[in-house]
């Protein structure tokens, strides 16, 4: 793998390099440095790595170009030129031909007159691939007081003796304060040595505070023996504590350099230090110190750890043995060991039992276990956490016998030590259990659960019959991690014979080991012990672990007949139910119940059932809003909420929205309407951008800030106008009429006729279809309502719901056609039992859907049906059902399915719902037509808007899109699209569309390979008036025959914006008219007679016939309404 | 004269000795005399946010900008020293613990300040902004023995972000070893991260009058001159290299090190980083589509950018199984399995102790600087547009001398790094 990601990689370079080594496709520099600035900022790698090896190809002469482009800021923006220049260097930092190139580039570019801060941008440039070779020319710019910075920081990046010098020179003959500074700064920061004397004269000349600070540091890092004098005085001017000056520091690591060198100088110093440190009480110093004299070879590092352990400081100890090589110095480890027998210090044991631990010393466990039971916290924290981290049987039993202790904050220390213990420690923990005190029992307990240990069952299904409360619940709580399906008996008998309070732990217990055995055994089992015993009510938690519908029914059947203790066992066991069929009990439960204590107990239930189902975000969605009916408290209100975000659903914003006006849930309300919107573009629109700047106004929450930004880049990016409108306003039938005839019949109709048909109809409609509660109900009699408006390509929401009935039945007309189908998936006899969503009445198309994803009738159900031309897409539930499928005309079967008509809701004779109606129209652009004079004229459409039939080439990137030829350079240029068609002498008219800086061209009598430019003709299509093309050749111009003949420029319309062109192609004599003007009008012969103007072969310049195309260069362009007339 | 350090010092052994006076205040109450004092360096949005953290007690705050300190002064009740150079909040004696909540490009150098000036450590994430500083601050306090504290937190507590669990039961079964090895870790959208990608910056900003009420060219330190536009500053200055890499510099921290902390590479690094992303501006933070690493052993860190990614990536993947969002695994009987290991090594977690018993804290130079040169791998990568190969022995690029020139960014006069 590894070697093939190299291998691919390696061949990435060659190519590339091999692009640099001439201009790509044999155009001038200019073209190839404004084709790469269009590309810039470059999207993918591929794009970036190619329109940079592109732009490395033109050389100096490019670079210089580039640079002598760039404005001082605040004018023009230079973001191209930027992403150019930096991609540039970027590219050739690693490979020395191109490099040299590139630096010397700069190089120029510097001694021209340029702006100051474009000169810094340079030389930060350069910066990052400067060499020896430039110091010179970087040199130059030392003094300058506002440029000097970033060439001195460029020399450092360089580090060559030479850049040293540099630096230095400037240093001695500038007497400018600030220019000073940056050398010396330099000087320190790159090494070099040479500078001292003059660094130390300087010193010595009483300087600024600011350049005794940098003369400090600069010696310290390239000082030698001869700087220490001056070093250490300032350091101890300082008193060898931290100043602004930095003295202190810069004499330490003067020391630290000179340690190997001059170890008996250093020592000297160094044990001075310590001594000074130890009279200020500055340990970081003493530290420092004697970290420099524990790097010697020659030092007795044994008495530096006894004095510090002496001392009995914390912080230089740990200081002390942080650094201490005890690397096969058995004697100082011995040391430690004897100390922490002896010490009676608190703070030298912590530091020496951490150091213990850390380093594995497990020879220091008998002292470290010993202080295990010190009273101090600190020695005691320190000491478990080193036993479990040095492990062995010793630390194990040392921490075991804590737990013995009666003091709880050591039994917690040993607990959590024990957590960690790496090995089992089940007999360990049992052997100690009879010996500990409650707090040691309750924590060996945890432990036990925590690794469930069940080889220690015994020990705590005994505790289960003791007289403690507090060992006992513990042991209760620990009772299902150790259960297995063995222990059933055991745990049914304890179950009977318990009290109310184990008995939740005890359930617990027995479904943990009922899951050892298959669902059909369990329920067996249950229901055998549940016979013969008076309490039932105890079982139906064990009963609901089997999770079959037979236990279900005992035991909702059980809620609605049984009072108290039953009951709530009852509700208990359904709550946590393993299916979510339980919703349907828990929703009758609801439904009946006027009980507030009942309800807000079922209320936690559905949503907890919810919450844990694995369903689609829709009916998650269905049924929190039903859920919402039933909830008591405000907490209740806000956790559905919650939820409610996280569906993704279009209805689910709006109705979470909606709480947005109440206080106690608003914040809540905003962030789930928020979490629907922005994570759904396809939301976007009126609605979603009023509901997301009330959520910006409301939202209060601690990050509210980053979330008010979200939103802003939401809307910056999606539109905010058009989506999802309502088509029903829960109030009346505004919008709807009633059923008149079908389609095929209504266009037969007079417009008199259908006027008195519809108004008849509508009274009708009022009595069949009635508004109740917001919803929109088909009472059983009548016929189907349907929208005011006509419809063709849309989205479409609704939500519906049918009810229990004979025959429950209805559907969705899509373009007055049936049907989206709906039924009850009960009705086998008509084969209703493949589910809802399918096109019904289809008889050559699919007419099922992929799978069921009805809720039980008498729940809602919700749609999203797409439909964009003559195909349907159904989402039942969240569930794809129909998947783009030919909907087919079922009033006349020879006719494919209408263009545009009404939406209706069926009426099929049962009672249906409907709520939550939207729909959000697909714009459909009519196919282009030839007005009457040019199909008079003899024109023919290449292109109406609506397909690419008499096209070739890469139909992958030219794709179309709303009526247009859209080009996507999916990589590199995005490649040619030409007509199938070729043509001699011709009209040709067009239009596009350019984006900023869009390159292109019109192929003309081109064959389908090769440069058309060259083998063809090309006409070049350009937005030459973008600031990268500024430096254009004349024959580059838009219109121009490319390399033959110059076009007028200037007639283009600002991108953005259509622009028409027509093409008169006739013998040699070629006519371009933009817009109206004519910008070319010229003969190709004679044009390039002499030779052609751009100096290059056409070759198929006077090629007779050949096809039209458009010839990609890496932009988006769009073109439409093409049309061509032959001429004979 | 004594300073206050040394009486907390002679003091703080006397009240370790005596056990009444905790117990008489009561759990997590720390008697006046132990209480630590910190100093804030940088009060903005989150410098004010470090006023209540801890048991520590505000004694100093320091700003370049006149108006944050004020805000700043106005939350506290005590007497505060204000500052507006952080040297003089660190000389303060009455300061223990020095917090830096500035922009990253001070973080490096404040840090290594506070570490000459013995003072114990706080510091706002991303620990650095490059890796040569990182590995300066962890020599600073290798040197002078301070205690340092990152400040992200998922390693040790919280569940963190959008994958609704704490860190230490991954770990936990990351070290059971029962997903097998190498893993593959998922950073996404998907599996519930953000990666802020409003902050970008802008590529043409014009130059403007600096406010009266802000120092620039302290605000800038080290960094180097640019002319002043309000965008570089404040809350938006993440979308500058100079300063921070994007929402990659603000939330890569957070997100990566609970990984190096899970994967047990606290101290190493990947041998490679891969990125896929739009060209980036040398000045202006932009987007990206995915970053990846991956470790010697073959373990990898996939970064997926704004909505990229697969839906139902696991956060861990590997070879014998995987975990996803809100610690759901695909191994049977996984619960029952991993019981028989042990909890993770206890980590020192409390700052304060650490401070008092000279602990290295859970998050400290060594692991944060780790865990950050990720985050700063990245932004070379993403700078430079192309894979680079790393050296985590040497934290050096291997055959990139202008990837290695990003290591360690020369600083302006008169500061140093």
């Amino acid at each position: 793998m590894k070697h093939i990601q190299l291998i691919i990689l390696c061949l990435g370079l060659l190519i590339a390099s091999g692009m640099q080594a001439q201009l790509p496709e044999g155009r001038t520099k200019a073209t190839v440095i404004a084709d790469a600035l269009a590309q810039l900022p470059a999207d993918t790698p591929h794009k970036y790595n190619q329109a940079i090896a592109d732009l490395v190809s033109t050389g100096e002469e490019g670079l210089l170009d580039l640079i002598g482009r760039m404005n001082p800021p605040g004018n023009q923006s230079n973001e191209t030129l930027d992403y150019a220049i930096s991609g540039w260097i970027h590219s050739v930092a690693n490979d020395k031909a191109t490099r040299n190139v590139a630096a010397g580039a700069l190089e120029k570019a510097l001694n021209r007159p340029l702006d100051k801060e474009v000169k810094a941008f340079v030389i930060r440039q350069l910066r990052m691939i400067a060499t020896d070779e430039n110091v010179d020319v970087l040199s130059t710019f030392l003094k300058d007081e506002y440029l000097s910075d970033p060439a001195a920081q460029a020399l450092v990046s360089v580090g060559t003796e030479k850049a040293g010098n540099a630096l230095l020179a400037t240093l001695t003959a500038s007497s400018d304060e600030k220019v000073r500074l940056n050398m010396i700064n330099a000087i320190g920061q790159s090494g070099y040595q040479k500078a001292e004397p003059a660094l130390l004269g300087l010193l010595g000349g009483n300087p600024s505070e600011a350049m005794q600070k940098m003369l400090l540091n600069a010696l310290g890092n390239i000082g030698t023996k001869a700087s220490l004098k001056a070093l250490g005085n300032a350091a101890a001017n300082a008193g060898y504590v931290y100043q602004k000056n930095n003295a202190t520091t810069a004499y330490i690591s003067l020391l630290g350099r000179l340690n190997d060198t001059e170890p008996k100088l250093v020592k000297k110093e160094a044990e001075k230090l310590v001594a000074a440190g130890k009279k200020i009480d500055k340990q970081d110093i003493r530290i420092a110190a004697a970290k420099l004299l524990l790097a010697q070879p020659s030092t007795k590092k044994e008495d530096i750890l006894k004095n510090a352990i002496k001392e009995g400081d914390i912080t230089y100890l740990s200081g002390v043995l942080n650094s201490y090589p005890f690397q096969n110095d058995k004697k100082s480890s011995e040391l430690v060991q004897a100390t922490l027998a002896s010490t009676k210090s608190p703070e030298v044991q912590a530091a020496l039992v951490y150091w213990a631990g850390k380093h594995g010393r497990k020879a220091s466990i008998p002292q470290i276990a010993g202080l295990a039971g010190s009273s101090n916290p600190m020695v005691q924290k320190a000491a478990t956490l080193s036993l479990a981290k040095l492990g062995g049987e010793e630390s194990l039993v040392a921490l075991a016998s804590l737990l013995k202790s009666g003091n709880e904050g050591t039994v917690d220390l040993a607990k959590d030590a024990l957590s960690t213990y790496n090995g089992d420690i089940s007999y360990t923990l049992a052997s100690v259990f009879e010996n500990s005190g409650d707090a040691g029992k309750k924590a060996i307990l945890e432990l036990i659960a925590n690794r469930k240990m069940e080889s220690q069952y015994d020990l705590v299904y005994n505790q289960m019959f003791g007289d403690n409360e507090t060992v006992k619940s513990a042991a209760a709580i620990a009772l299902k991690d150790v259960s297995t399906d063995k222990n059933l008996a055991d745990l049914f008998t304890l179950l009977e014979r318990s009290s109310t309070t184990d008995i939740p732990a005890i359930r617990q217990a027995i479904n943990a080991a009922l899951d050892y055995l298959p669902a059909e055994e369990q329920l067996p089992l249950v229901t055998g012990k549940m016979k013969s015993s008076s309490k039932k009510h105890l079982y139906y938690t064990a009963l609901a672990n089997s999770g079959s519908q037979q236990a279900m029914d005992i035991i909702t059947n059980a809620y609605a007949s049984a009072g108290g203790a039953e009951k709530e066992a009852a509700i208990d066991a359904l709550t946590h139910w393993k299916s979510f069929h339980v919703i349907y009990p828990m929703l009758e439960i609801a439904r009946g119940s006027n009980d507030k204590g009942e309800l807000e107990k079922v209320t936690d239930a559905l949503v907890s059932i919810i919450r844990n189902s694995g369903q689609t975000g829709a009916v998650k969605y269905l049924y929190l809003r039903e859920a919402m009916q039933f909830a008591q408290t405000d907490k209740q209100k806000n956790e559905i909420l919650r939820l409610i975000g996280n569906t993704g659903q279009y209805q689910a914003m709006l109705f979470a929205a909606h709480y947005m006006d109440e206080p106690a849930l608003s914040e809540t309300a905003a962030l789930a309407a928020m979490n629907i919107a922005i994570n759904e573009p396809s939301f976007a629109g009126i609605e979603t951008a009023r509901i997301l700047d009330k959520v910006s106004k409301t939202l209060s929450n601690p990050d509210a800030g980053y979330q008010r930004q979200s939103i802003a880049k939401y809307l910056a990016e999606n539109p905010a106008e058009g989506g999802f409108v309502s088509l029903f306003n829960g109030k009346d039938l505004d919008g709807w009429k009633g059923l008149v005839e079908n389609p095929v019949k209504r266009a037969k109709m007079s417009q008199k006729e259908l006027a008195a048909a519809q108004e008849k109809v509508n009274k009708q409609a009022k009595e069949s279809w009635i508004v109740e509660n917001g919803e929109l109900l088909f009472t059983g009699k009548g016929n189907n309502l349907c929208t005011e408006k006509q419809y063709g390509d849309f989205e479409m929401l609704v939500d519906w719901k049918l009810y229990p009935g004979p025959e429950p039945d209805a559907g969705i007309y899509l373009r007055g056609t049936p049907q989206v189908q709906i039924w009850d998936t009960a009705r086998t006899n008509v084969g209703a039992e493949v589910g809802s969503g399918g096109l019904y009445n289809n008889q050559q198309n699919p007419s099922k859907p992929l799978k069921v994803a009805d809720q039980k009738v008498g729940e809602w159900n919700t749609f999203l049906i797409r439909m964009v031309g003559e195909r349907v897409s159904v989402w039942l539930n969240g569930e794809l059902v129909t998947d783009n499928v030919i909907l087919e005309n079922y009033w006349d079967r020879s006719q494919p399915i209408f263009p545009v008509e009404q939406i209706e809701l069926q009426a099929h004779g049962s009672k249906v719902a409907y709520r939550d109606i939207f729909i959000k129209e697909i714009g459909r652009p009519e196919p282009f037509k030839l007005s009457s004079e040019e199909e008079k004229e003899g024109f023919r459409v290449l292109f109406d808007g609506t397909n690419l039939d008499q096209w070739t080439g890469n139909k992958k990137d030219y794709a179309v899109e709303s009526g247009n030829i859209v080009l996507h350079p999916s990589k590199g240029s995005g490649g040619n699209l030409y007509t199938n068609d070729q043509f001699n002498n011709f009209v040709f008219r067009f239009e596009f569309m350019l984006t900023p800086g869009a390159n292109n061209g019109l192929g003309i009598r081109t064959p389908l390979e090769g440069d058309a430019a060259y083998v063809g003709m090309e006409l070049q299509i350009l937005d030459n008036e973008a600031p990268v093309y500024e430096k254009l050749a004349v024959y580059q111009y838009h219109g121009s025959v490319y390399g033959i003949i110059p076009a007028k420029r200037g007639f283009l319309k600002p991108v953005g914006e259509w622009n028409y062109q027509e093409v008169i192609a006739e013998g040699d004599h070629i006519k371009v008219i933009l817009n109206g003007t004519t910008i070319l009008d010229g003969n190709i012969r004679e044009a390039s007679k002499n030779g052609t103007m751009d100096k290059k072969q056409h070759p198929g310049l006077l090629n007779e016939t050949g096809h039209i195309a458009f010839l990609g260069h890496g932009s988006k362009v769009m073109f439409r309404n093409i049309r061509i007339k032959e001429l004979k | 004269m004594t300073s206050r350090r040394q009486f907390l010092k002679t003091m703080g052994g006397v009240t370790l000795l005596t056990v009444v006076p905790r117990n008489v205040l009561g759990k997590g109450m720390i008697a006046p005399s132990d209480e630590l004092t910190k100093g804030i360096i940088g009060v903005g949005g989150m410098g004010r946010g470090h006023i209540p953290y801890d048991n520590t007690r505000v004694v100093a705050m320091c700003d370049v900008d006149k108006t944050h300190l004020s805000k700043a002064a106005a939350m506290v009740k005590e007497k505060t020293s204000l500052y507006h150079d952080f040297r003089d909040l660190i000389l303060d004696k009455n300061v223990d613990i020095v917090h830096i909540a500035t922009p990253p490009h001070w973080h490096g150098l404040m840090s290594m300040e506070a570490a000459k000036a013995g003072k114990d450590i706080f510091c706002e994430k991303p620990m650095t902004r490059t890796i040569g500083e990182g590995k300066r601050v962890r020599e600073a306090i290798a040197q002078h023995g301070n205690i340092f504290r990152l400040n992200t937190w998922f390693r040790f507590k919280d569940p963190f972000y959008g994958l609704g669990t704490p860190v230490k039961p991954l770990k936990k079964l990351v070290d059971s070893g029962l997903l097998g090895w190498p893993l593959k870790v998922t950073i996404s959208k998907h599996t519930g991260f953000d990666w802020k990608f409003y902050w970008v910056g802008k590529t043409h900003l014009e130059p403007q009058p600096v406010p009266q009420e802000l120092d620039y060219d302290m605000w800038l330190g080290p960094a180097p001159y640019k002319p002043y536009n309000a965008h570089r500053v404040h809350s938006t200055f993440r979308g500058y290299w100079d300063y921070d890499g994007g929402g990659l510099g603000d939330m890569g921290q957070h997100y990566i090190d609970p990984v190096q902390y899970m994967l047990g590479k606290d101290n190493t690094s990947p041998v490679k980083v891969e990125v896929d992303a739009p060209q980036q501006h040398p000045d202006a933070v932009g987007t990206w589509r995915s970053i990846t690493y991956t470790y010697e052993d073959g373990c990898q860190i996939i970064l997926w950018g704004g909505d990229y990614g697969e839906a139902d990536t696991p956060y861990i993947s590997g070879p014998n199984g995987n975990v996803y969002k809100n610690f759901v695994c695909d191994i049977p009987d996984w619960e029952k399995k991993l019981a028989d290991f042990p909890e993770p090594q206890a980590q020192n977690t409390n700052f304060l102790e650490c401070v008092r018993n000279r602990q290295k804290f859970a998050l400290n130079e060594s692991n944060g600087h780790r865990s950050c040169t990720i985050v700063n791998m990245g932004v070379v990568a993403l700078q430079l547009n192309r894979t680079l190969e790393f050296d985590p022995v040497n934290e050096v690029f291997v055959n990139d001398a202008e990837a290695n020139r990003l290591l360690d960014q020369p600083v302006r006069a008169p500061w140093i790094v």
